[in-house]
């Protein structure tokens, strides 16, 4: 197991109480796997990832029964040591609205080679190959080293970010939303290009974003979250054929899909519940169709439902039935 | 973009760590040429400044007279009180000493004080500024409290107390001037620090495993820096006006000539109402420096407040 987290919890203490952002999430990534963890917005996507990368401000609080990479326990590890040793090297991050990520006042190219040197032993020369090299792999030509952020467009952004991330080969490649804010043809490409990275480098990828189209493409195993919990976990062709969490199947409902065209769009009544007040039983309970009363007062465990393919919903028995319902609109909106 | 991956063409080689500078140092100087020479008033400043740097520089070969050595007339009378003439362009004082002289002689020590404490002034204010902003809490605390004293510091008691304590000096000037200018530029470097380190690439910087000296002084530092330069010129013209005020009042080295000491020397002599050339040189010398250094630093105001160009 690459990176390992189990009953991974963020705090954030706040003048109104304790936020639990993310509240018990079980997390699990193979080497040279593409895990793409999808959830609405507001359900600790990204605090996954600060927490992660240790970005979270002081006000918040990380704990877990394990937070593993490899044989390195990220929740002690010294911070001098995490930042030189796994950051970059072992794990690296292209950052959500990586347009923005870029230092403006820099030349793209000793960014990168300022990052690379800042790591390693590397003579600028050297570093200078490496980055030239890297831009072959994401598809940037290498003149561009000597050009300033704003003369990018926004797709080169995110490709020089994907460049810099890769610069060491990390085990573990963290994409926050990569295509969020790109227009559908940039999006495309840069699915393409991620398709490409992945045949050079054998890096595991976690790709996070609210677009289940993009982990349908990209995904090897898929991972469902919900009010800072994860609710399903399936090799991603298992996820999309049979669905065992109601969440998933009225997240599949809501997006349209090129195999059934003219199928109507149904959209999840309501919204994801107060974190600051969560409720007691499952987090779906309150918007769940088939929600029964231990689902008020009693939180479902997520347990094994088939091979290789986990879900939080004490229902389970029942699939058949609900997923017979869930594809009808009458069932969400009554 | 061009979406082949193509072949790539020979790497280019890194060039040498001097050529480098000497090509980062060719585009700043033409960047900031640019800057100044876009604003009229900014040019003015430039011109003024590079004149006062070439008489501070070459002065000794400049003077007319020995500026401390009673002069004589033709006549053999001693030139006591003249008024500005081919042989003295500013005229004398009342000990017969050539006024143009001595305001070439106190141009350097006023250009070496107004630099010097300027500069270590910004040094000292940029880095507290940085530290305090980028660290937040306690420390933020504990350094804008150490301004907010600072702040409410007098100049003149607090040079009274040091020149009594010490002695007078040139340095003990410096020192003061220093100790009391950093102040501001530390209270605006920290606001705009703040700010900087919202941005997301600071963030992401942090991401990668930079560690804070990095993120402060070559992502956050670099962002700041027409800031830095406005406040540069602006410690210095604040360097020169109370240097000058200090010599006037006399807490300055006796033995040096600067320009306030030359209107000291006025005001001790008592000629004041009918020696007018006596005091116009060197009050005009102030005004004009200081008025370069502050619109030089009002032309780069544009550059780190656009809004400002407008008007």
């Amino acid at each position: 197991m690459l990176l390992e987290a189990r009953n991974l919890r963020v705090t954030y203490r706040t003048t109104e109480g304790d936020v639990r952002a993310v509240d018990g999430l079980d997390l699990a990534i193979s080497e040279s796997e593409v895990f793409g963890l999808v959830g609405e917005s507001g359900c600790g996507k990204s605090t996954v990832v600060k927490a992660l990368f240790r970005l979270l401000p002081p006000t918040a609080r990380i704990e877990a029964d394990v937070l593993r990479f490899r044989d390195h326990d990220l929740l002690t590890m010294a911070p001098v040591r995490f930042r030189r040793e796994i950051l970059m090297r072992e794990i690296a991050l292209v950052p959500q609205s990586a347009q923005n990520s870029l230092n403006p006042v820099q030349r793209v190219g000793p960014q990168i080679i300022e990052a690379i040197r800042a790591h390693s032993t590397a003579s600028t020369a050297k570093a200078r190959e490496r980055v030239a090299e890297l831009f072959d792999i994401v598809g940037l030509q290498s003149e561009l080293m000597e050009r300033f952020p704003h003369q990018f467009s926004g797709g080169m952004r995110q490709r020089a970010m994907i460049a810099m991330a890769l610069a060491f080969e990390p085990a573990l490649l963290v994409m926050d939303e990569p295509t969020t804010g790109l227009d559908v043809l940039v999006q495309e490409r840069l699915l393409g290009r991620i398709r490409k990275i992945r045949q050079r480098i054998k890096s595991s990828i976690l790709l996070i974003t609210h677009d289940i189209g993009v982990i349908a493409e990209t995904a090897d195993r898929v991972g469902v979250m919900y009010s800072g919990r994860m609710v399903e976990s399936a090799p991603t062709t298992a996820l999309f054929a049979a669905s065992q969490h109601p969440y998933t199947l009225g997240l599949k409902n809501a997006f349209p899909s090129i195999l059934e065209l003219g199928r109507e769009l149904i959209s999840i009544p309501g919204s994801p519940p107060d974190l600051s007040n969560p409720p007691k039983g499952c987090g779906f309970s309150e918007r769940c169709p088939f929600a029964l009363e231990t689902c008020h007062a009693q939180r479902p465990a997520l347990l094994k439902v088939g091979s290789d393919h986990l879900s939080a919903c004490i229902r389970t028995a029942e699939i058949e039935y609900m997923r017979d319902a869930a594809s009808k609109k009458l069932t969400w909106h009554s | 973009m061009n979406q082949k991956s193509v072949k790539v063409p020979a790497v280019p080689l890194a060039r040498g760590r001097a050529v480098r500078w000497a090509g980062v140092l060719r585009r700043e100087l033409s960047n900031n040429f640019r800057i100044i020479r876009a604003d009229r008033l900014g040019s003015f400043g430039a011109v003024v400044i590079v004149i006062a740097a070439l008489v501070a520089v070459f002065g000794p070969w400049l003077m007319p007279h020995d500026p401390y050595e009673s002069l004589r007339m033709a006549d053999g009378r001693m030139a006591v009180l003249q008024r500005p003439s081919w042989e003295f362009p500013l005229g004398t004082t009342n000990l017969a000493r050539d006024i143009l002289s001595q305001m070439i002689v106190a141009t350097r020590t006023t250009m070496v004080i107004g630099l010097v404490s300027g500069l270590i002034s910004i040094v000292i204010g940029a880095n507290i500024g940085l530290i305090s902003g980028y660290y937040g809490g306690r420390v933020d605390n504990l350094l804008m409290r150490l301004t907010d004293i600072v702040y409410g510091m007098p100049f003149l008691p607090f040079i009274i107390v040091l020149i009594s304590l010490f002695g007078r000096s040139i340095g003990f000037v410096m020192l003061a001037i220093v100790v009391i200018v950093w102040r501001t530029s530390a209270r605006v470097v920290r606001a705009q620090t703040m700010a900087i380190k919202q941005r997301q690439f600071v963030a992401f910087a942090k991401a990668r495993g930079a560690s804070d000296m990095r993120i402060i002084y070559r992502h956050i530092a670099p962002n700041i820096l027409p800031l830095l330069l406005l406040y540069t010129s602006f410690n210095i013209a604040w360097a020169i006006v109370t240097e000058a005020s200090a010599s006037f009042l006399g807490f300055s080295d006796p033995n040096a000539i600067t320009w306030g000491s030359i209107l000291q020397d006025l005001w001790a002599s008592g000629y004041t109402r009918s020696a007018w050339w006596w005091f116009i040189a060197p009050s005009a010398a102030i005004v004009l420096l200081v008025s370069a250094f502050v619109f030089v630093s009002r032309a780069y105001e544009v550059v780190a407040n656009p809004r400002l160009g407008d008007r």
